[in-house]
């Protein structure tokens, strides 16, 4: 069950513990609308720094294979393999989700996992 | 192919024949053709894009590929490649804005970048940063905060953004009644030519070298070419830092108390006034607030003796209008969120949100707020409509407006989004205001920029045209014209509803 939105966010992380309590499809449709301020933790060295490495990008993917809009093919399991950045983003993200943990359980719970 | 479900989109998409081309430029690994990168680079965060992409829909077309070169002259032989071929493309920083100017219209190659994010000098005599376009918000204000500085170009999109992003879309920061706006910030700028030609605006402290090129650029959305560098100033990070919160027994005595500071020449570091709708979710419990319910949130900044002489003038000014200092907590809760956006856990769960932000006078103000608000929550139950003002200048201030449709028949809720945004726009400018203060035009705001910009906006089609003759880059954007054969942008926008 969706909680009710508030109509404020509190300071902290306090929201995220609400919404890491979501069903997995509820986190990544909360992450692929979220416009993503946990970026600012992708190194800038890194040599990829293109949107479908950032957990916004990365949870749209995934709602599009839970949604049978992705195939389940080499490129889509490729791109959900690439949790590294994602998980350098998770002290970032003010609702405290973790997206790229949920990436990694959607992938080994599909069968996504090489 | 107009909002398709990514499927069909993607069973109709053909690989380009050039892939290979641009691999030779930017090596194999930053060439991305494969459905996800494709899917996660046709959108921006405009609403009306979220609220496609949520159901699995493309909002208006797949990108062809996106690149993404880590020079200067990676940049320039990709967009002299673009022009040789007839390749329609697009710049993509972080794609953090709200009005469309992001979306692949017309299979457009997405030019990435982010991969040109580095700080490239900081001139401490001059005051001044010189960046790539590409690097992140947050990770630029950090890096010059450890240096001791600050840029004072401080976004609730710091972190979502990149600073090309800024300065593209004109952006304007939480701090800007003290700092400026991005126009004031920028000194100079370097730009990639839609026919891979350089542009350089060396950065002085002014010039009269006949009408600004700069801010040719600062604003164009991207459509006059890419920015690569901007030099900008910065400031030594503020001694002293000091917040007020003011409760008002009615709206139009914060607008006056704010307007006869702004008049007075105080230039509080932020200056937030809330209507009675969004003063009530930031004050429940408050006791100052029963009977005055107009919440104000100011913050001064600087020297500790400026600060001092500014809080107290201001105070001064606010007591004269009925203004008086309340619980602190609004301004303790808004610098805990001030870069957290509000939008995801409405957008999440069905409800249709945007914000609409617009520069009014303040002697049309008050009479503009409260047409479009009765009018806005006219149009069904169950509507909100809130509205702040947080840049405010001697003359007016931005109206900042969020409306949000309760979830509903998807017909319904985009019809009424339409509505709502057209009540905004056309009260706007019968009020004589601007239609945009800070979001910028993209392809939402087209309609209604021809009224504001009268024949201004054949001059910079005639620009457009002498840079982009081929109407490559970024076409249909920023209310210009459309390439042939591509629906216009109130088409697009039509077939969304």
């Amino acid at each position: 069950m969706k909680p009710e939105p508030a109509q404020e966010i509190p300071a902290g992380d306090a929201r995220g513990a609400e919404v890491s309590g979501q069903p997995q499809r509820d986190l990544f449709l909360f992450c692929a609308c979220c416009p993503c301020p946990c970026r600012r933790a992708l190194p800038a060295d890194a040599p990829c720094q293109t949107e479908s490495v950032t957990p916004s990008g990365l949870a749209l993917i995934a709602l599009a294979v839970i949604d049978g809009q992705l195939p389940r093919d080499a490129a889509t399991r490729a791109a959900l393999r690439r949790t590294d950045m994602a998980r350098l983003c998770r002290p970032a993200c003010p609702y405290g989700l973790d997206t790229a943990t949920a990436i990694e359980a959607l992938s080994a719970q599909e069968g996504l996992w090489p | 192919m107009v909002s398709a479900s990514l499927s069909e989109a993607l069973a109709a998409h053909r690989p380009p024949l050039w892939v290979n081309e641009l691999a030779a430029i930017v090596g194999p690994a930053h060439v991305l053709t494969s459905p996800p990168d494709l899917w996660v680079h046709a959108r921006d965060r405009a609403p009306l894009a979220t609220f496609q992409v949520r159901r699995g829909r493309v909002p208006a077309t797949l990108p062809s590929a996106v690149v993404c070169p880590a020079t200067v002259d990676e940049l320039c032989r990709v967009v002299s490649f673009t022009r040789e071929r007839r390749i329609p493309w697009l710049p993509y920083g972080a794609g953090s804005g709200v009005l469309g100017g992001a979306w692949p219209l017309a299979c457009e190659l997405v030019v990435d970048v982010k991969r040109m994010n580095r700080i490239l000098a900081l001139d401490p005599v001059d005051g001044t940063v010189t960046v790539q376009a590409g690097m992140n918000g947050g990770q630029f204000e950090a890096a010059l905060n450890a240096r001791g500085y600050t840029c004072g170009h401080l976004p609730q999109s710091l972190h979502m953004s990149t600073v090309g992003g800024w300065a593209a879309c004109r952006g304007a920061g939480q701090s800007s009644t003290r700092y400026g706006k991005i126009e004031d910030i920028v000194l100079g700028l370097s730009a990639v030519l839609p026919d891979g030609r350089t542009l350089e605006v060396r950065p002085v402290a002014r010039r009269a070298v006949g009408p600004s090129v700069k801010d040719l650029f600062i604003g164009s959305e991207g459509v006059f070419g890419v920015l690569t560098e901007l030099t900008l100033r910065i400031w030594p990070l503020p001694q002293a830092r000091v917040g007020a919160v003011l409760a008002f027994a009615r709206l139009q005595d914060g607008w006056d108390a704010l307007r006869a500071m702004m008049q007075a020449e105080l230039r509080p570091a932020v200056v937030r006034l809330y209507d009675v709708e969004e003063s009530a979710q930031r004050t429940q419990g408050l006791a100052t607030f029963r009977d005055r319910p107009v919440l104000a949130i100011l913050e001064f900044s600087g020297a500790q003796r400026l600060v001092d002489v500014e809080r107290e003038l201001a105070l001064e000014l606010a007591g004269r209008h009925g203004g008086v200092v309340a619980e602190d907590a609004p301004y303790r809760h808004w610098l805990g969120v001030r870069y957290v956006s509000y939008s995801p856990q409405w957008q999440a769960n069905d409800h249709y949100m945007d914000t609409i932000e617009i520069t009014l006078p303040w002697s049309r103000l008050p009479a503009v707020y409260e047409r479009i608000r009765c009018e806005v929550l006219a149009l069904g139950d169950g509507l909100h409509f809130g509205a702040h003002w947080s840049h405010v200048y001697p003359e007016g201030a931005c109206q900042y407006m969020t409306v949000r449709i309760p979830p509903m028949s998807e017909d319904r809720a985009l019809h009424l989004h339409a509505q709502a945004w057209d009540i905004c726009e056309r009260l706007c400018l019968e009020g004589g205001g601007s239609v945009s203060h800070h979001h910028g035009v993209g392809l939402l705001r087209a309609p209604w920029l021809r009224r504001e910009l009268g024949s201004g906006l054949a001059l910079l089609q005639a620009v457009k045209d002498h840079l982009d003759p081929d109407n490559l880059l970024l076409a249909g954007r920023m209310g210009l014209r459309p390439p042939p054969g591509v629906a216009a942008p109130q088409a697009v926008l039509e077939g969304l509803r």
